[in-house]
């Protein structure tokens, strides 16, 4: 019986101790979202900015960002940027780029090279005219020409991941057979 | 007019179908480790980390972690976190990212899989499931 009462008290006191917070944040242009916490039975909605709701018994309250980045000044100081993309488009069945996308290609081989840039993704597309397995090897062609750029301009291999996909995944869809400039592309993310 | 917003975002995204890696790791702060395969590795500024994977920080450690959807994650010192499942294929429209915060404190800003799938993205903390519709939280698990 002392036992039982001796467990009790204990199962108690883990529960007391074991809490989990929920904070909102508002985004960069302030926007905020929206987080549902389900527990048991019980359902609970957070979307108001600073608003914390402890998970298991649902007490909600707003915190101050103070409070809030005091909490988690740990993980939100090593919250790491959002990679960038940037596009470049190319020539009718080449892969050269025009001469609009030089000065993006500049940029990227500029933000390719800083020591905090680990992983370099290159994709190439292309539009819908033409034999869409002759557009699969143009795609290739058009996103291994940036990645030796890259190399030449003495960016490792190892950081670079080519993929290729040809018709897949257009800017702007349009019907087989039809030309379209904006799909005709390289996608690179800087990570 | 959102649908060629999401198609620009997919084409920025590598339709990672060559690795089976989940993310990277690209900040860290003092130590960090991850038990896979029942051992323990040192985690390192570039490592991959992988589905089924239990990410530990050390004290007066964080780390931050980008995932192949541009999710980021942050975790504090003394945390523990499991990626349950992560699935990104949007070509295939599948995706689906389960975690789980054991103890510690977590930072994230969501990717482009909640934006293809509010349902998409879930972390569970002890008893309780949260089901992320997107931007910018924190949790903490004491």
């Amino acid at each position: 019986m002392k036992n039982i009462f001796v467990l009790l008290v204990i199962t108690l006191f883990f529960n007391a101790c074991s809490k989990v917070n929920v904070v909102l944040l508002p985004e960069k242009n302030n926007k905020v979202g929206k987080i549902e916490i389900k527990n048991k039975n019980k359902t609970i909605t957070v979307d108001k900015p600073y608003q914390q709701v402890e998970a298991i018994d649902g007490k909600s309250e707003i915190l101050t960002k103070e409070e809030v980045y005091n909490k988690f000044k740990e993980s939100i100081s090593t919250l790491p940027k959002e990679p960038k993309n940037y596009r470049l488009s190319f020539k009718w069945d080449s892969s050269q780029i025009v001469p609009k996308s030089n000065k993006t290609l500049k940029t990227i081989i500029k933000e390719a090279k800083k020591d905090s840039t680990l992983y370099i993704d290159i994709i190439g597309y292309t539009d819908r005219a033409g034999e869409e397995a002759y557009n699969k090897k143009l795609s290739l062609r058009r996103a291994n020409s940036i990645s030796r750029r890259l190399q030449k301009n003495g960016i490792k291999k190892e950081k670079i991941n080519v993929q290729y996909y040809g018709e897949a995944n257009p800017i702007i869809k349009t019907k087989d057979g039809v030309a379209k400039k904006v799909n005709r592309r390289v996608e690179v993310t800087i990570k | 007019m959102k649908f060629f917003t999401i198609n620009i975002l997919i084409g920025f995204i590598s339709l990672l179908l060559a690795s089976d890696s989940s993310g990277f790791i690209k900040k860290l702060n003092g130590d960090a480790s991850v038990l896979r395969d029942n051992k323990v590795i040192e985690l390192k500024v570039g490592d991959k980390v992988f589905a089924r994977d239990v990410i530990k920080t050390k004290t007066k450690s964080s780390i931050g972690i980008i995932f192949n959807d541009n999710t980021l994650i942050s975790l504090g010192s003394s945390t523990h976190f499991v990626i349950d499942k992560y699935v990104f294929k949007p070509a295939q429209n599948e995706q689906s990212f389960v975690s789980t915060l054991i103890k510690g404190t977590l930072s994230c800003i969501t990717g482009l899989m909640s934006k293809l799938n509010p349902e998409a993205m879930k972390i569970k903390a002890k008893t309780a499931s949260i089901g992320i519709r997107g931007t910018h939280f924190a949790i903490s698990v004491d």
